[in-house]
């Protein structure tokens, strides 16, 4: 019998080959797809909670979303079979001008192990690509990203238009300059400090279980 | 005591007459000047200029002459790209595997890339307040951070947990550093009183104190005392939240750090800023950029009265100002160096 808590440790541990093989035995031996997507989620949830407490760091947290990823592909046929859905959408980009992504991804990795479906604009989007992609996708969650302390104020301008275009969608920031007090002071809704935080506050938001 | 005297007094561990005052402005700087970035970049008696007006209208102690983040990777193959009138990024690998590291060259500084730019740049500086203010020559990234970009972040990254033993992730960082080394010392040669780097994805909010003890301080220790060799001060400079390696850098030879604001000053300046100095760390954005000149000061104030003590401390900003910075709380940061930093 495939043992779930080790899916989940091999996740944990970004052992991707243990992680690859124990979801197909799982899947032969007819585990639901849900509660084998559940073992890889909760891994993130813990990986995004050590990564919070500083007791992992960046490298940790890639390889532990490269195991589930290279897992999910074994899974996701069967997830499709069984009608497993995404728990939520989100729309995630840096501000214009801010060309760095490497949190950017970390946080759509991070939403991705939570089961939410990730519409990752990629750099530099215009704050009118984000009210495009709001009014697209119809998300829970917008994620705005900055590593530069000179693109931060871009975040302000992003966030007025998609006020501006009617939007209430929620509206999170993050990236290592920013602060929470930043975030209050532009009307964010909320603010993660890293993206083990941005994944709890995700599910803070749509009342998910961790 | 000149500008410079009172910088390379505080680098010496000497008490000057008062604070001494940096600015990391070179985006508010370039648009205060009228000068696209993109010219900024390349065109050295651009950058020169757009430094030179800044010195006029604020009055700092120190100019710090950076190009961006990109110079020497891109002058070691790897391309560039950015967002309009923005500062560069690296877009790719300059390797497709580790494997491919040997095709790397160290840089000829006087040809590869843009660092002669920067060289050149340094050189007009010299030679219009050379003397008078103290000039911080910036040689880019340091080994750790280079090696990121040569062979791409998150793979570099994922090497560093993967195969730490791998023999060609060293010969990438040598690669790496034997460059860098190279910009410090032309920079130097060039005219600058000091140099400095940038190693920020070394730093805690990316890899754990453990992988940076192995892999980032060997280098800057060997940097650092192959420098001192020479007669020249080096500084650090790491942003985010440094505080998981106050410890490590309170070991470092004698050399300076710029901490970035989420460095709690307190803290900083028990552990490490008693044999080093340190420059920093008030809050570029919410701080500099969008609050206002009594705040500006008022945060300067409070850092300075932690800071100052026994001297070994350089005002500044705790990274880059954005481009959007208002001059008058530039102006603001600068005065409150001499309005609460006198030391008699």
């Amino acid at each position: 019998m495939a043992d779930l808590e080790q899916l989940t440790a091999a996740v944990e541990a970004g052992n991707r080959k243990t992680a690859t093989s124990l979801t197909t035995e799982a899947l032969a031996e007819g585990v639901a797809p849900q509660a084998i997507l559940d073992a890889m989620t909760s891994a993130m949830g813990s990986v995004g909670a050590r990564f919070s407490a500083g007791d992992i760091f960046v490298p940790e947290m890639l390889i532990a979303a490269r195991a589930m990823k290279e897992a999910m592909l074994v899974l996701e046929p069967s997830l499709v079979g069984a009608g497993v859905q995404p728990v939520a959408t989100a729309v995630i980009g840096t501000v214009e001008g801010d060309l760095h992504d490497i949190g950017k991804n970390l946080v759509a990795m991070m939403w991705k192990g939570a089961n939410i479906a990730v519409v990752d604009l990629g750099v530099n989007v215009s704050p009118q690509a984000f009210v495009d992609a709001v009014t697209e996708h119809k998300p829970v969650v917008v994620g705005l990203s900055a590593l530069l302390t000179t693109t931060m104020p871009m975040m302000k301008t992003t966030i007025d238009a998609l006020r501006a275009s009617g939007s209430s969608v929620k509206i999170v920031i993050g990236g290592a300059p920013i602060t929470p007090e930043y975030a209050e002071q532009i009307h964010a809704d909320g603010y993660a400090p890293d993206a083990g935080s941005a994944a709890a506050l995700i599910r803070d938001f749509l009342e998910v279980p961790a | 005591m000149n500008s410079r005297d009172r910088v390379m007094a505080t680098l010496r561990g000497e008490i000057p007459d008062r604070v001494p005052v940096c600015l990391h402005n070179f985006l508010p700087a370039a648009r205060e000047a009228g000068v696209p970035l993109g010219r900024y970049l390349t065109d050295p008696a651009a950058t020169a200029a757009v430094h030179l007006q800044a010195l006029r209208k604020y009055g700092h102690d120190c100019v710090l002459l950076d190009l961006d983040t990109t110079t020497l990777a891109e002058a070691m193959g790897a391309p560039r790209d950015s967002a309009a009138d923005g500062p560069g990024h690296i877009a790719g690998p300059a390797i497709a595997n580790l494997d491919d590291v040997d095709s790397l060259r160290p840089v000829d500084p006087q040809r590869d890339g843009r660092i002669p730019v920067l060289l050149e740049a340094i050189r007009i500086l010299a030679r219009e307040v050379g003397g008078e203010v103290a000039i911080r020559g910036n040689a880019d990234q340091s080994a750790f951070s280079l090696a990121a970009l040569l062979r791409g972040m998150q793979d570099f990254l994922v090497d560093l947990v993967t195969e730490p033993d791998n023999p060609a992730l060293a010969r990438l960082l040598e690669v790496a550093h034997e460059s860098h080394v190279a910009v410090h010392r032309a920079v130097r040669e060039a005219g600058a009183d000091f140099t400095s780097l940038g190693d920020s994805l070394s730093g805690p909010d990316v890899v754990s104190p453990t992988v940076f003890r192995r892999f980032a301080r060997p280098y800057h220790e060997r940097l650092i005392r192959d420098l001192a060799a020479d007669g020249t001060t080096t500084l650090i400079h790491i942003c985010g939240d440094t505080s998981q390696i106050l410890d490590q850098f309170a070991e470092y030879p004698s050399c300076a750090f710029e901490l970035d604001y989420k460095t709690d000053p307190l803290r900083a300046k028990s552990v490490v800023g008693r044999g080093h100095t340190l420059f920093g760390n008030v809050d570029p954005s919410s701080v500099v950029a969008l609050s206002t000149p009594g705040h500006v000061q008022e945060s300067c104030r409070q850092l300075i009265e932690a800071w100052k003590p026994g001297g070994r401390f350089v005002l500044n900003s705790g990274c880059a100002l954005p481009a959007s910075t208002p001059s008058e709380n530039i102006q603001a940061l600068v005065d409150s160096a001499a309005l609460f930093g006198r030391y008699d």
